[in-house]
């Protein structure tokens, strides 16, 4: 769901697996902290300077916590504390509704037009 | 294997669009699938110019002014890549601006065609054409280079796409309420477009389930052409991982294509830089992401539905 800043875990925050090494989550928070620096290009035009500031902290605090042996261990037991919301293994594809085809929407305008519309759909192209 | 269509876009002008058309289509059809390229830059069309062709009929002109009966009757075949293209019009004034219908029947008749890969090359901008052509593919592929014009141009075409995806998804399943928020961002926009998300959550959990859902439907992909150091390719992983955050849609960042001086050499002698350099990075870089669209699991499979009202969704 459409989740607060706040709410991201400090996997989701880093954009690494549950089970990464500690070389990976170096530099996922390099690259991390890279991209929502002030004056990144990654983040330019995308969030408010607000979003930003707490983005860094976040992420300063989600690195201090993973790098940390005895600091994960607890914050996985936590996380993962089996009532079913969090799932350890994201699955990488991808999960969605049937979309909306653009031949399916609502056509500019109704009445005289949306007759024509139809009369011209029954024909076949 | 099913039809893909696939529209490669963004909002940037010169960012790479067309060579990435057309090197996608070339190794497309070097891996024997038969492969259709359409160039639906109706403004500006160039990607005959990457095949050392000129621009001659027939093209998409004979059919959207009804000179020829069916999309497919324009197409031609390119010598030496078994792939077919259908060209851009030199009439612009007449195609540039389609209206609700023939556009509609474009579209259709883009569905229609005879072919296992269908490739549209985009144009610039995000008037509604462009952003219908690249939300009716499947995937949408956005080209940027890494500077800040285009990754500025690029954000702005994906919040384009959401708005526009949005009022359709809520114009045919009649969410009058919701529809009327998003007229209201679109005229004060005083939020990002994630506040304005997080404002209908917390204001109505129903709503945010719609915007959630219609959301997840959009799957676009990011290539960054022009990469000239590894920098540049994180920017890539960076940037999509920033756009799956903000702007809540499941981006896929399909890799970086290097920076090639021979390319526009090619072009200028109005040859093929992926017929004349197959070792290039620039070519292997694009025949990797060819691959990857065609052969990867991710591309190909049809999901389930997502998570209905109540249950916890990714």
């Amino acid at each position: 769901m459409i989740k607060k800043i706040e709410d991201w875990n400090h996997y989701e925050l880093l954009d690494i697996d549950p089970e990464a090494l500690p070389d990976d989550i170096h530099k996922a928070y390099q690259r991390t902290l890279e991209a929502y620096r002030k004056g990144s290009l990654a983040t330019y035009g995308l969030i408010s300077d607000k979003e930003r500031e707490t983005m860094l902290g976040r992420i300063k605090q989600a690195y201090e916590v993973l790098s940390s042996q005895r600091k994960r261990s607890q914050y996985d037991a936590a996380l993962f504390s089996g009532n079913g919301k969090v799932r350890k293994s994201r699955a990488r594809f991808r999960r969605t509704l049937e979309k909306v085809e653009i031949e399916d929407a609502v056509p500019p305008s109704s009445g005289f037009w949306l007759r024509l519309r139809n009369f011209f759909r029954r024909k076949k192209d | 294997m099913a039809k893909k269509i696939w529209a490669v876009g963004g909002g940037k002008g010169g960012t790479g669009k067309s060579l990435i058309t057309a090197g996608l289509g070339y190794h497309l059809a070097a891996a024997g699938h038969r492969t259709i390229l359409i160039d639906a830059d109706f403004g500006a069309p160039n990607l005959h110019t990457f095949f050392g062709l000129k621009n001659e009929r027939p093209d998409i002109g004979d059919f959207i002014m009804n000179r020829a009966g069916t999309l497919a009757e324009t197409a031609i075949p390119v010598d030496g890549t078994g792939l077919k293209l259908i060209k851009g019009t030199e009439n612009v004034l007449f195609t540039a601006n389609l209206n609700h219908y023939r556009k509609l029947r474009f579209l259709r008749q883009v569905r229609h065609i005879e072919a296992d890969q269908v490739v549209l090359d985009l144009g610039t901008g995000t008037a509604f054409n462009m952003l219908d052509f690249f939300l009716s593919a499947d995937p949408g592929i956005i080209v940027i280079a890494p500077e800040p014009t285009s990754v500025e141009n690029s954000v702005l075409f994906l919040k384009s796409c959401i708005i526009r995806m949005l009022k359709l998804y809520l114009d045919h399943f009649k969410k009058a309420g919701l529809q009327a928020r998003i007229e209201s961002y679109m005229t004060n926009n005083s939020n990002t477009l994630y506040g304005f998300f997080q404002s209908v959550m917390e204001e109505d959990r129903t709503f945010g389930l719609t915007l959630y859902r219609c959301l997840k439907t959009f799957r676009p992909c990011l290539i960054v052409n022009k990469a000239r150091s590894a920098r540049d390719e994180d920017l890539g992983r960076s940037l999509a991982g920033a756009l799956r955050k903000f702007l809540v849609i499941d981006i896929q960042y399909l890799g970086a294509v290097p920076f090639d001086g021979r390319i526009e050499d090619s072009l200028r002698d109005f040859k093929l830089f992926f017929s004349e350099y197959p070792d290039a990075p620039a070519s292997e870089a694009i025949r990797r992401i060819a691959s990857r669209l065609v052969h990867s699991a991710e591309f190909t499979t049809r999901p389930a539905p997502a998570a209905g009202p109540g249950q916890t969704a990714d």
